[in-house]
């Protein structure tokens, strides 16, 4: 029998007006990878930080080897070897790897630091991942793959034996992954437990050994991932059945070229030649790092154009600033929505009449009654929930958000969408709504260009898919040829 | 019991500055005993403080849009030596204070050009700026008060409607309304905000974020002139060093009334309110006897005040 690392008992706890956490008890052993599933706001992360001390549980028991403890504060947790891994770094870029890894834990006699023995250590860790890491380098110079490598270094030196990972995979290429998953293994084999938070399905199953399914704050399934399957999993995490995960999509794609590129350069792309039909989805894949956001910032001019042409409707465009691009029908989502897309602490109206609000003005005064008459109408078009208009976004949830920028570039009577990761950070049953408006508006006439680092999503939901790598365009892909062997060829270089 | 007490809660921090205000209010009223409320006095607050407010509400359009300018009394100098200065040289006095103000305007313009230009923080420039403004200042006055001007613009600063409203406040007043409805009923006002809210996401939405910062500088330094020629027209003089602390003083009323450190957020009435603090202030403290080195020390640690709560009131709407 493997030996228990870890039980939650009953574990409750609630805040100001929401139950957040419901009787949670399930074990977890040496040696196991645990999938915590369940959708954005289910409890995972308040969970976790029961453990890592950050929360103190209203009810319950925590068995944490061996000890029984009611509540655990973050220095117990950590003497204990809890190391929590988040999306968001905990790392100072301006320092170097080795002072980042043993930050808090630096070896020497209390006075002096043991700067030998820190370097020493810190290049021992990275080669046991198989890795040439300098431990010098600067923390700032890393891509957001190795950050996150440095912190389950850092995680490593501390001892873990229980290691908790929220959404790793996010910022990472599948060749990263691979690298992280080798390394959870590794672990794994050590005897150091592993809780895995990811919304990423393949990914479950490919390093998972169980999971754990929460919903609103409770435990709604436990199994083994062996006996589970991908749908079972979905139905339980957002407790009902998705008929079909992406929508039947008619391709609505005419014969009009809406957009032409020919030869664009600048911004990082090199020399990228496409066309957009009326009507048609176009997907854009590739890998971290492949241009394909610099594509796109470069077509909504945000980016200095070098050389190329871009032609709308057959007919040269060359602008050089955003209010160009929008005047011209083009809309950008960007991927980073709280800090790009949305002014967080301003209201629903606000947002969505940014970019349009002029057409409500008559001599600079905004005619408010029919600014809010229209907000309404995209309200219900896009079942925005909010509790009110004047609701500050930041209340929304990612989904509702997404929806709000949405609505922003239906008033601007955008014919070309650009969307940069628009399910990003959102959970399983909203993705769906986000897919169907896609389709919708792609039906409606308007011309859709999808950049997405999930090949599924993009098979799913588009009508072709243009493959980058390096700063440029590698290949094309019809949708009867989908395939996401094909696309990973494709985008990892391999022509 | 619960949401009522939320709600009051919520009230309580909408409305910080005018408590602010009623607390120091009855505190005067007290220490003072009854002289605190004769109507003169009242307005004596309201006439005091009207070119500072009228200069707060210019910084505030600075302020909403994300930037922070410390070269506010030093500009406010400048106005007024310039157009006494230009008045001694023999130019008409119309448009004296119209290249007065256009100074005001011009200075302005170059801060905000050379911190978009070099993509630097406005507040560091200002200061540079601030300095160098001084210094021309007493250039052109070589180190003196201007006097000598006409008898016509005596109104400005000295006159009175109804022989009791002072014509300063009035247009402190008129103008508070002006800036109430730009920021709130005109798509200038949405700009500004957004500017201040996050400029990533301003420039992504097709809005032009360099212009917007252009407009408000132009409108910040046109208010900070107008306060600059009230003062001139009060003191009847034009003096370099007629700005004193203005520059902290017209951030301090701006922070206390919810306009924010790093932009995007603020309401005319609670500037207005903040305005009206500092007046108190400084009219109750000298009804108490301090003199203005203590005065400063008061005024410090409202402007410490203002900051604190700004920056609480942040981070707890950002738990919530």
């Amino acid at each position: 029998m493997d030996k228990t690392v870890l039980s939650f008992h009953g574990i409750g706890k609630s805040f100001p007006g929401v139950q957040a956490l419901q009787d949670i008890s399930f074990s977890l052993h040496e040696g196991e990878v645990l999938a915590l599933l369940g959708e954005n706001g289910a409890g995972k992360s308040t969970l976790v930080k029961c453990l890592t001390g950050a929360n103190v549980p209203d009810e319950g028991m925590i068995e944490l080897f061996g000890k029984t403890y009611r509540s655990i504060d973050p220095i117990t947790s950590r003497r204990c070897g809890v190391s929590a891994v988040y999306q968001e770094f905990n790392l100072v870029p301006e320092l170097p790897i080795v002072e980042n890894v043993f930050m808090g834990n630096n070896p020497g006699n209390g006075v002096i630091v043991d700067y030998p023995q820190m370097l020493r250590r810190s290049k021992e860790v990275f080669d046991s991942f198989g890795l040439d890491i300098d431990p010098t380098a600067n923390v700032g110079t890393l891509s957001p793959a190795m950050m996150q490598i440095v912190e389950v270094a850092k995680a490593i030196l501390l001892n873990v034996r229980l290691l908790i990972l929220d959404e790793p995979t996010a910022p990472l290429t599948v060749k990263e992954t691979e690298i992280l998953f080798r390394i959870i293994r590794d672990l794994k084999a050590k005897g150091v437990a592993v809780i895995y938070i990811s919304h990423r399905m393949e990914e479950i199953f490919e390093i998972c050994d169980r999971a754990v399914i929460m919903r609103d704050g409770r435990k709604v399934g436990e199994t083994l991932i062996r006996d589970t399957s991908r749908a079972e999993l979905i139905r339980l995490m957002i407790g009902r059945e998705l008929t079909s995960y992406y929508p039947e999509h008619e391709s609505a794609a005419g014969d009009e070229v809406v957009l032409q590129v020919q030869g664009l350069c600048g911004n990082g792309v090199r020399d990228v030649s496409f066309r957009l039909h009326r009507g048609e989805i176009l997907g854009v894949a590739g890998l971290v790092g492949a241009g394909r956001t610099e594509l796109m910032t470069l077509l909504f001019c945000d980016a200095k154009r070098e050389s190329g042409s871009v032609l709308l409707h057959g007919k040269e465009f060359c602008g050089r600033r955003p209010w160009h691009a929008i005047a011209n029908g083009i809309a950008y989502l960007p991927e980073d929505r709280k800090r790009l897309g949305l002014l967080m602490d301003k209201s629903v109206a606000a947002n969505t009449t940014l970019a349009s609000i002029k057409k409500y003005c008559r001599f600079g005064v905004i005619d408010r009654k029919k600014e809010l008459e229209r907000i309404r109408g995209y309200c219900d078009a896009l079942e925005i929930k909010t509790a009110g208009y004047d609701k500050e976004v930041q209340y929304l949830s990612g989904g509702n958000q997404q929806k709000v920028i949405v609505g922003k570039w239906l008033d601007t009577d955008s014919e070309i969408i650009i969307f940069d990761e628009p399910t990003r950070g959102i959970d399983v049953g909203t993705k769906h709504e986000i897919y169907a408006i896609i389709d919708r508006l792609a039906d409606e006439g308007r011309s859709v260009l999808m950049v997405s680092s999930e090949f599924e999503e993009l098979m799913g939901v588009a009508d072709r898919i243009l493959v980058m790598a390096e700063g440029t365009l590698v290949g094309s892909v019809e949708k009867p040829d989908f395939n996401k062997e094909r696309l990973l060829d494709l985008a990892s270089g391999s022509r | 019991m619960k949401t009522f007490l939320s709600k009051a809660g919520g009230l309580l921090r909408k409305s910080t500055a005018q408590l602010i205000l009623v607390a120091l209010v009855i505190f005067f009223g007290i220490e003072c005993k009854g002289t605190f409320f004769t109507l003169n006095n009242l307005i004596s607050i309201v006439r005091q403080v009207s070119t500072m407010g009228i200069a707060a509400l210019g910084i505030s359009f600075l302020m909403i849009s994300g930037n922070l300018d410390f070269s506010t009394g030093q500009v406010y100098a400048l106005v007024g030596t310039m157009t006494a200065w230009l008045y001694s040289l023999g130019l008409h006095i119309v448009p004296a204070m119209l290249l007065g103000l256009l100074s005001g305007i011009a200075i302005f313009c170059l801060t905000c050009w050379i911190s978009s230009r070099f993509n630097i923080n406005r507040l560091v420039i200002s200061m540079a700026v601030g300095t160098a403004v001084s210094g021309l200042a007493c250039i052109i006055a070589q180190n003196k008060t201007l006097y000598g001007l006409p008898d016509s613009i005596k109104w400005l600063g000295q006159g009175y409607l109804f022989d009791v409203i002072p014509i300063s406040m009035v247009l402190f007043f008129v103008l508070a309304l002006l800036v109430a409805f730009v920021l709130k009923k005109t798509y200038l006002g949405r700009y500004l905000f957004a500017v201040g809210g996050s400029e990533d996401v301003a420039r992504l939405s097709g809005i032009n974020v360099n212009r917007i910062k252009y407009i408000a500088s132009i409108i910040a330094g046109l208010l900070v002139g107008v306060a600059g020629l009230v003062c001139m027209s009060r003191t009847f003089s034009g003096s370099p060093f007629a700005g004193g602390s203005l520059s902290s003083d017209v951030i301090s009323a701006a922070l206390l009334g919810g306009v924010s450190v790093t932009g995007g957020t603020g309401k005319t009435s609670g500037i207005v309110t903040g305005v009206i603090i500092i007046g108190t202030l400084s009219v109750g403290l000298n009804m108490m006897g301090l003199n203005s080195n203590s005065q400063d020390i008061f005024k410090g640690a409202m402007m410490m005040i203002a900051v604190v709560i700004d920056s609480t009131s942040k981070k707890r709407s950002a738990k919530s």
